[in-house]
């Protein structure tokens, strides 16, 4: 009984957390941290894996409809699915990008059953040369793929790079760009930018080019059924993305979202090499949702099976568990696993199905002249952004920095952002990794 | 007497009431991590008296709650954020006492028996130890394991990469406060190991015996020996944490603080 509970409310905190942008798994975790204490452990393990099935297939829906990431990871499925929306193609879009995503999860739970006995072998050769490697590989194709031309994409990555260090860093006991005010302590916050600098130059950019009503056909389980049978063209791009999430989820310090666009880099990548690439493209967009939906699952093995977790909302589970001396080991893990796993499935597929009438009831928009539409998300995205700040008791200073960056995303409209959102996200990790390559090798 | 019997009376009020409100706790740092953690102890050995977490982005936030709000509250402060001119030092006024230490643990991966015999980490030529990404611990712990084996290459890594650093090889042992499954080869402290302890490594050494440590900051008067004697402090995981200089007066406590502040502080400016 509890378990089928848990369940339930898991699904419907995954569909709050993909609809409501910045309204992630750590969010709901600490909300229903207390009421976690008090579980049995394994359901504990279900809730998370379910919430965050289910957060994925939303994520994308919000992204593809509205043009609104609801992660960071989710900022390519907006570049490829919004455009495809505007462009009379949103139902494919939604159902190309849900089937990809539910057969990349059936993909990383095979990958992970095949993989199990060689997991310690991966973690032996995931050094920070590997990941410099990695992260590197990412941020040259993301420069040479981007709409801009190479100096201005470099340029902006590196602007996004410079206030992706901003803050008073208690590590380094020194404080860059807060100019003493305290809103600027803890750094810029991620949907502050995310808005400002990526979804109004984005909205502004897509209103200007083609304005007119709100057109959205929704979706039909016939045509998840074609869109299946379809698949069969986009097999390479399928398995290739899977394989890279999958990779992505269980390696701490990737993460799945950064396997997320390194899949969409290297798809979009070959792409352009084929000079086929035109933004709007269903390969990268199959290619960035299915990493994505492959990680999800496979960021629970090391976890599961090595007690490391290597997410926030893991690290709060790692805790309770051990909080409650309750075991945290390979045997109660390993006898988890098959329970874990038949509700991973089982919540994805309804993922699948819940998105589908989501997406369906959003046809009571269309007619709406699409500028309403987008002033309606922008005063969404303000007042989310101000309740997020608002659970740290600073919703305030959170909508003076989106309010002071909007300015930069206007005049940016034209451009492709993309290279400064990433270059926010990915300093750190490539500072912090190419520091660690300096001592030890040099 | 009537007057006597006033100020009692008020006295009594006072005590009252202090003790049936509610207290906050402060949390002002990344979800699950060890400080996190502390003040979920805190917040459960305090029970019924427990109020409400607060939970702010930065510990300068936290210093503005601490300030500005009337409730009583109370939070685990990281005893490093006083060295020094910092965003997030503290009033003195606002440091209830000590509160908890835990020794740094040497730790390497098991199974790896090159690293488990102690004459590798003391004259191995080629060998690399992970420390906690922090300018002001790092040093001292760079003092120390440099002291011991000059060859020593130190490395410091954030809480992600720190968990495969080991299992990766690019390290062979890591400075950790609490070390989990790891096995333990020394602890700069005393230890329930049977490890090498820092002083019989290096005796006299500055840093031999060194660990992380809490301080508890609130605006109310509370005795930290109520979390001690709570069931929360007993079942909590970071078991390696104990009682910091709890046989001390709170001026004594903070003299001692100081102290050892500037001389780790000294060793992070060499």
């Amino acid at each position: 009984m509890e378990t089928a509970l848990v369940f339930i409310i898991g699904i419907v905190s995954g569909l709050f957390a993909g609809i409501l942008p910045g309204i992630g798994g750590v969010v709901i975790m600490t909300i229903a941290f207390p009421v976690l204490m008090t579980l049995d452990p394994v359901n504990i393990i279900i809730f998370y894996v379910t919430m965050a099935s289910v957060d994925q297939f939303f994520n994308g829906v919000t992204a593809i409809v509205f043009g609104v990431p609801g992660a960071s990871m989710n900022i390519p499925t907006q570049i490829e699915g919004h455009k495809l929306f505007r462009e009379g193609k949103g139902s494919d879009a939604i159902m190309f990008s849900a089937i990809g995503s539910y057969l990349a999860s059936i993909f990383a739970v095979i990958v992970i059953v095949l993989a199990l006995p060689m997991l310690w072998s991966i973690y032996g050769i995931w050094t920070s040369t590997l990941q410099s490697i990695l992260l590197g590989t990412a941020v040259v194709i993301l420069i040479f793929v981007s709409r801009n031309n190479i100096l201005i994409s470099t340029l902006l990555f590196l602007v996004g790079g410079i206030l992706g260090q901003a803050g008073y860093s208690e590590e380094r006991g020194s404080s860059f760009l807060t100019f003493d005010l305290d809103m600027l302590y803890s750094g810029i916050p991620i949907l502050s930018i995310l808005v400002s600098l990526f979804v109004i130059p984005v909205l502004l950019g897509s209103y200007l080019k083609r304005q007119g009503a709100f057109n959205f056909p929704g979706v039909t389980f016939d045509g998840y059924w074609n869109t299946l049978k379809k698949m069969k063209k986009y097999t390479v791009t399928l398995v290739r993305s899977s394989m890279l999430g999958s990779i992505g989820g269980f390696v701490p310090g990737m993460s799945f979202g950064f396997s997320s666009l390194l899949a969409y880099v290297v798809e979009r990548w070959i792409r352009v090499k084929k000079k086929v690439y035109k933004q709007g493209d269903f390969h990268c967009l199959i290619a960035c949702e299915s990493a994505n939906n492959a990680g999800v699952f496979t960021q629970l093995v090391p976890l599961l099976f090595l007690g490391i977790p290597i997410t926030a909302s893991e690290a709060l589970i790692y805790n309770i568990l051990e909080a409650r001396n309750l075991p945290v080991d390979v045997e109660w893990f390993t006898s988890t696993f098959k329970q874990v796993l038949f509700y991973f499935v089982v919540s994805s597929t309804i993922g699948l199905i819940l998105a589908a009438k989501y997406v369906n009831f959003l046809k009571v928009l269309n007619g709406l002249n699409i500028s309403w539409v987008y002033m309606g998300i922008m005063a969404i995205l303000m007042i989310t952004l101000w309740q997020n700040g608002e659970a740290h008791y600073a919703g305030m200073n959170h909508m003076i920095i989106a309010l002071c960056l909007a300015p930069v995303g206007i005049a940016l409209y034209r451009s492709d952002t993309t290279p400064l959102i990433f270059g926010f996200l990915l300093s750190e990790p490539l500072l912090d990794n190419l520091k660690r390559i300096l001592v030890i090798y040099f | 007497m009537r007057k006597i019997l006033t100020v009692l009376s008020v006295i009594l009020l006072m005590t009252t009431n202090v003790f049936a409100g509610t207290i906050d706790v402060i949390k002002h740092s990344r979800a699950g991590g060890l400080n996190d953690r502390m003040n979920e102890v805190i917040a459960n050995a305090l029970g019924e008296q427990f109020g409400e977490f607060i939970t702010v982005e930065n510990c300068a936030q936290a210093k503005k709650v601490l300030k500005a709000t009337k409730n009583d509250t109370v939070t685990a402060w990281p005893t490093e954020r006083e060295y020094g001119k910092q965003p997030c030092n503290l009033n003195d006024k606002y440091l209830i006492s000590t509160f908890s230490n835990s020794p740094y643990h040497i730790t390497y991966l098991a199974g790896n028996d090159q690293a488990a015999d102690l004459n590798f980490l003391k004259t191995s030529k080629d060998i690399t130890v992970g420390v906690w990404d922090s300018a002001f611990w790092s040093a001292p712990q760079t003092a120390f394991l440099q002291a011991l084996n000059p060859n020593i290459k130190v490395v410091r890594y954030k809480s992600k990469p720190f968990r495969t650093a080991l299992p990766s090889g690019e390290i062979q042992y890591k400075i950790v406060s609490f070390p989990g499954n790891d096995p333990v080869i020394a602890v700069l402290g005393e230890n329930n190991y049977n490890a090498i302890t820092g002083e019989e490594l290096l005796p006299g050494h500055p840093f031999a015996n060194m660990g992380y440590s809490f301080l508890l900051a609130g605006n109310v008067k509370f005795d930290v020996a109520k979390i001690y004697e709570s069931d929360a402090w007993a079942n909590k995981k970071d078991t390696t944490h104990t009682p910091w200089m709890s046989d001390l007066s709170r001026r004594q406590q903070l003299r001692a603080i100081k102290i050892m502040l500037i001389q780790i502080g000294n060793s992070a400016k060499k």
